[in-house]
């Protein structure tokens, strides 16, 4: 009981300390700057444009900024960050170590956190700055922005773990991946709405979190009017946090057993091979 | 009963910290391990010493827990290490080959995030887990705590690598090549460490190593593994005295230059000098050193396995002349 519990504050301190390297690393600082000023500069560009009367562009924009955001740190960059950790021998050292995976988890997933809540959290506060008052968040809204945003974190946390197990090759995630996510964002009405795609990428976006996330957050940052452009003319909230929670669910159950189950094959003969075939393909 | 257990527990000369009994391993048909027996008995020293695929890495890599082994049994501090728990990973320390993680981490800031993970599992009596600047002392690395891993010279990280093996004070330390990377002056102060852990902490210490000398240098016992089985178990000096056999003498005979192999050279000098009529002069005596030794036991396994006539004459002779001294 005592171990977990101080495992679990070690990894916390592993998580702040890689985010605080990443801080001072400039490639990486930048990587989470560009990002925000691109954020801002789209909505700039979109300030005057009104998606109908009163309703500015840019509402719609933040709800898939935000969305994309969560899937790319929690899903994409986790999942990066695990595979190549894997390969440069990080977690094999976490399981030499007592309690050494579990506190190799929770570091990741502080570490992720505390990346997502940095770029969220500047994200809607330019938000606020550019589009302000146009936004008209209520309590409730509020309520289901963070309510979102947090069973959100869980489902593509999680999948970010599942990734970072079932890839092997860092550079394959690297290149596929990137492809993956935008694929996946235009598929879950991220880049236009869904109502307007044909009824097979309908399918494809229902059945990903994405689409979910991105509804509810639509339904906080529009007025209520605008379900009328998604699909079955509604917001349908409980059913967007009942999906969300589900892939939730299946993440929880499956990411510890996939770490360890990656973690117990790690062997220094794993990593020199691919390590082998990384020196062959450069 | 329980006082005659009790009793042969205090008699017993050194308590098992590691014993292996026929382990195998196959990866699909290649055997890699045919029959393993091993004991590492508390205090000790043992070096594992093979030419490169012999199978010492897969041997601690079991050892560890990291691999599952094809058969046989294995014993780690009183537990089979596929089915222990985290409180026996807290009494076990790893330096495994080849870790390029953590680049960007400062050392001292790592070895406190790996320290804390001991914490819990400090029982009370022995001392619990190094402080990281004494840590980093022992190693030679004192001053640098603010060092980025990936500012570290090949052999600084090596050195880091047996301080996170080090950090929570194990009873078992399991290294793979150690010194790999290492120039002379590192490699001696290695070797000092050792001899420091087994003088103060006592702790346990199993070493691969394709060095021989450094095989002869720091271990009390020498493991030699070769296709997968041990061929050779014993101090250096008594794998010099037994396998190969002899120590060289040589002598000049009114000017004349002679050679002879001895297994005890001793009775030999003694008779030649006491020869009359003979001036021997630049007289020397060597003993064979453990190098030697294991190229002529790897030379001899070579031969014995293409079975060739000539090379059991060559083994017969040496034994004769073995005898003969």
């Amino acid at each position: 009981m005592k171990a977990p519990a101080s495992a679990v504050r070690a990894g916390v301190r592993r998580g702040f300390t890689e985010f605080g390297i990443s801080l001072r690393t400039p490639s990486e600082a930048s990587y989470i700057g560009v990002g925000v000023v691109i954020v801002a500069v789209v909505l700039w560009l979109n300030r005057g444009a009104e998606l109908a009367p009163g309703v500015p562009t840019g509402a719609y924009v933040l709800a898939s900024v935000l969305t994309i955001q969560l899937v790319f740190v929690s899903g994409y960059g986790l999942g990066t960050v695990i595979v190549t950790e894997r390969e440069d021998g990080t977690l094999l050292r976490a399981r030499s170590l007592p309690t050494g995976i579990l506190a190799y988890a929770t570091g990741a997933t502080t570490r992720t956190l505390a990346e997502l809540l940095t770029t969220i959290g500047l994200t809607l506060v330019i938000a606020a700055v550019l589009l302000g008052p146009s936004l008209g968040l209520d309590w409730a809204d509020l309520a289901v922005v963070v309510g979102m945003l947090i069973v959100g974190i869980v489902a593509l946390t999680t999948i970010g773990f599942v990734i970072g197990s079932v890839f092997r090759n860092p550079r394959s995630v690297g290149g596929w991946g990137f492809l993956a996510v935008g694929a996946l964002a235009w598929f879950s009405g991220l880049i236009q709405p869904l109502a307007s795609l044909p009824w097979w990428s309908q399918a494809i976006g229902q059945a990903t979190p994405l689409y979910w996330v991105g509804l509810a957050l639509r339904s906080a940052f529009l007025p209520d009017e605008l379900a009328m452009l998604e699909i079955s003319e509604s917001w349908r909230l409980p059913l967007a946090f009942a999906v969300v929670s589900a892939w939730a669910v299946v993440g929880l159950i499956l990411a510890p057993v996939l770490i360890r189950r990656v973690a117990r094959r790690e062997t220094v003969a794993a990593i020199e091979a691919r390590r082998e075939a990384a020196l062959q393909r450069v | 009963m329980s006082n005659g257990e009790l009793a042969s527990e205090h008699s017993a000369p050194a308590a098992k910290v590691v014993e292996a009994r026929g382990l195998r391993m196959r990866y699909g048909s290649r055997v890699v391990l045919d029959g393993i027996d091993l004991d590492v008995h508390r205090g000790e020293v043992v070096a594992l010493l093979g030419p490169n695929g012999a199978g010492k890495t897969t041997t601690i890599e079991i050892i560890e827990g990291f691999r599952a082994r094809t058969g046989g049994m294995v014993t780690v501090l009183g537990e089979d290490p596929m089915h222990a728990d985290e409180a026996w990973r807290a009494r076990i320390g790893v330096v495994l080959q080849s870790w390029r993680d953590h680049g960007r981490w400062p050392i001292g800031e790592l070895l406190r995030q790996f320290r804390s993970l001991y914490l819990p599992f400090v029982v009370a009596g022995p001392p619990g887990p190094y402080d990281v600047e004494e840590l980093l002392d022992m190693v030679g690395l004192a001053g640098q705590g603010n060092a980025r891993v990936r500012s570290l010279s090949g052999g600084q990280r090596r050195r880091l690598d047996v301080a996170i093996g080090l950090v929570g004070r194990p009873e078992l330390l399991v290294l793979d090549e150690p010194t790999t990377g290492f120039d002379p002056v590192a490699r001696h102060e290695f070797h000092e460490l050792i001899h420091r852990l087994t003088d103060f902490d006592h702790t346990t210490i199993l070493l691969t190593t394709h060095d021989l000398a450094e095989a002869e240098k720091v271990a009390d016992r020498i493991l030699i593994l070769d296709g997968g089985r041990i061929v050779a178990n014993g101090s250096a000096v008594e794998l010099a005295a037994t396998v190969a056999g002899a120590s060289e003498i040589t002598w000049r005979e009114n000017g004349t230059l002679h050679v002879h192999s001895a297994g005890e050279p001793e009775q030999f000098v003694r008779d030649l000098l006491r020869r009359p009529d003979v001036e021997v002069t630049d007289l020397r005596v060597r003993s064979q050193t453990l190098e030697e030794t294991y190229l002529a036991m790897v030379a001899r396994r070579e031969a014995e396995a293409a079975g060739s006539a000539s090379a059991q004459s060559a083994t017969s002779a040496r034994t004769s002349a073995k005898e003969a001294s």
